[in-house]
């Protein structure tokens, strides 16, 4: 079976794709340093102007980065997990939004102290008599909405549909607002080089965007031709869906990594969701497990056998490659058991390798329990399960502390952790991983939220 | 198969581009420049002024500036990153009596609000320093020093 290729042994590293990132930064400044920006620092008028064309090179640039980093680039994901990545797009975003807010406001300010007129008037002048100007002005506003939407505060009040479709609107402000950037930018209408350089950025990315989000998806479907083979209940709440399809043997996944899946049915088609497999690909089919958490996966309870899925994938740094030491100890919250489940058959087996710590609030909802029980023991392991609520009688403390890690698993800083469950479950398990003294690249987390 | 809300929303979007796209600048309404009438590098100075004259003493000479012979005179072209700019200066009795722009940058709409918010005052400034010594315009920093170094080639060939 293939395996997603060893970070350490690709050709080009997480380190080497900054410097790009900060090199085409730099050219960009280096564009504007070229066109006059320093010379131009005299007048206050002069400053903001400057300062506006600064801002708007520099927040246009940090704009396509931001896509680049959602364009589902295998080459990016490898290196940095699509977490890391969304993390990344999330602080650029609201970055791009302050620049191109400050570009707005010192270009308009600049210009009319200028020309001597009010800046009301100077921005009736700009969007009325500067070819494409309004379309920019158009774009502003629809990134400020996609920004505000994205708040946290703002984000908690959509559905994650609505949130979703809102957003799809930043590529249609960063269209709307190329025409202004060609036509009035200084950087670029007197400079063949500058332009073409600025251009070619754009396709780069559109390049990338057009790869691996259409045509990746595209070629793996028509290849693979995934349906819905069978539904099997596996807690309350709690199914695992067995899709089949033609050459399952090439796909390229390792336990522990996840697909987007797609499942064309008339309300659902265009939602993507990230789901780990649940077991080992075979010949015959992949196992992904869902819980109805989330708009997103509730609505996949109309599935039924036969309906058609397309793949996006492999993704995901949470594969048995990552592992530095003989032994590992696996934390599973809830649901989050379905990747640690699939990553079991590819640690090297070796006596009492794997211990799985396995924490859920009710024993209803724990899932493969026989096929856990079979594995681990199998393999020598041992598997301790945590169950109840925190807090009531039979659990007054939580289970999951520093002291009670240490009691079950002695051991625990000489092995690699794998730990999968809800956000706040990770955010606890980080700081009881550092009181432990676990070395930092032993801790591996995959975090379950829908990018 | 698309929610009604998300098919009311992209319907509206696709309208809503296509007048964004649908909407023009007032094709380019600039102030005409007389760029067409002159476009000699370095032209003689018109003829009105007779060279007979240049012997007899200038009506008003300057004390301490230098003294011009009477007559229209085009300076060089100097272009900068945003475009020509050349200008003729009018001699009468000896003094600078008019500068007048024959090319500004007016290619790009910023480079015309410029040159139309800079030609009046760079105008005003030669006039009252009788000379080409003049301050930069803030914002207009290229447009001022090609303006100057235009009106300086006009004086040049002006000279007594």
């Amino acid at each position: 079976m293939g395996r997603a290729a060893h970070p350490r042994s690709l050709a080009f590293s997480a380190a080497d794709v900054i410097l790009l990132v900060i090199i085409n930064a730099a050219l960009v400044v280096a564009m504007w340093v070229r066109h006059g920006g320093l010379d131009q620092l005299g007048s206050p008028s002069a400053k903001l102007t400057a300062g506006g064309q600064l801002t708007a090179l520099i927040g246009t640039y940090a704009a396509l980065v931001q896509v680049l980093l959602m364009s589902r680039s295998p080459w990016l994901e490898r290196r940095f997990g699509m977490d890391g990545l969304a993390q990344w797009h999330r602080w650029l975003g609201f970055g791009v939004t302050i620049l191109i807010g400050a570009h707005v406001i010192f270009t308009t300010v600049g210009y009319a102290l200028g020309n001597g007129n009010s800046v009301l008037a100077e921005a009736w002048n700009l969007v009325t008599t500067y070819p494409y100007v309004l379309m920019a002005t158009a774009a502003t506003g629809l990134l400020f909405m996609v920004a505000v939407t994205s708040l946290r505060m703002m984000r908690r009040r959509l559905s994650w549909d609505t949130w979703r479709f809102l957003h799809l609107y930043a590529y249609l402000a960063i269209a709307l607002a190329f025409g202004h950037e060609l036509a009035v930018g200084t950087d670029f209408t007197d400079d063949a080089i500058a332009r073409w350089y600025w251009i070619a950025l754009y396709v780069a990315v559109g390049l990338c965007l057009l790869a691996f989000r259409v045509g990746h998806p595209l070629r793996m479907s028509l290849r693979h031709q995934l349906k819905v083979a069978q539904i099997v209940p596996e807690a309350p709440g709690v199914v695992s869906l067995y899709v089949s399809g033609r050459e399952l043997e090439q796909l390229q996944v390792s336990g522990g990594q996840y697909f987007r899946w797609r499942f064309l049915t008339r309300d659902g088609w265009w939602r993507t969701h990230p789901f780990s497999l649940s077991a080992p690909l075979t010949k015959r089919f992949l196992r992904l497990t869902v819980k109805g958490v989330g708009d997103g996966s509730r609505g996949l309870q109309g599935l039924h056998a036969g309906t058609r899925v397309a793949v996006e994938g492999p993704y995901g740094l949470f594969t048995a490659n990552r592992q530095r030491r003989s032994k590992v100890l696996l934390v599973a919250g809830g649901i989050g058991i379905t990747p640690l489940r699939a990553l079991i058959e590819e640690i090297p087996p070796k006596k009492d390798a794997i211990t799985l710590v396995y924490r859920a609030s009710r024993w209803e909802d724990v899932v493969f329990r026989e096929e856990l029980e079979t594995l681990i023991r199998d393999r020598r392991g041992t598997i301790h399960y945590l169950i109840g609520r925190r807090g009531t009688l039979e659990l007054p403390d939580d289970p999951l502390s520093a002291q009670a890690l240490r009691r079950l698993v002695p051991d625990v800083e000489a092995r690699d952790v794998f730990v999968c469950g809800p956000a706040s479950m990770m955010r606890r398990m980080q700081g009881i991983l550092r009181e432990l003294d676990v070395p930092e690249q032993q801790i591996h987390f995959e975090r379950f939220a829908l990018i | 198969m698309v929610p009604t809300r998300a098919a009311v929303a992209i319907v509206a979007t696709a309208i809503a581009v296509a007048l964004l796209f649908s909407f023009k600048t007032p094709a380019q309404a600039r102030p005409h420049t007389p760029a067409a009438d002159v476009s000699q590098a370095t032209p003689a100075p018109s003829a009105s002024p007779s060279v007979s004259d240049s012997g007899a003493p200038t009506p008003t000479p300057s004390p301490t500036g230098p003294t011009y012979k009477d007559g229209q005179y085009t300076g060089q072209d100097f272009p900068n990153q945003f475009g020509d700019t050349q200008v003729k200066v009018t001699i009468a009795g000896g003094r600078i009596t008019d500068v007048q722009a024959v090319q500004l940058p007016f290619d790009r709409p910023r480079s015309a609000e410029i040159s139309q918010y800079a030609s009046p005052r760079l105008h005003d400034e030669v006039l009252q320093a009788q000379s080409a010594q003049i301050d930069s315009l803030s914002g207009a920093t290229y447009t001022s020093d090609s303006y100057a170094q235009s009106v300086q080639s006009a004086l040049d060939q002006a000279r007594v």
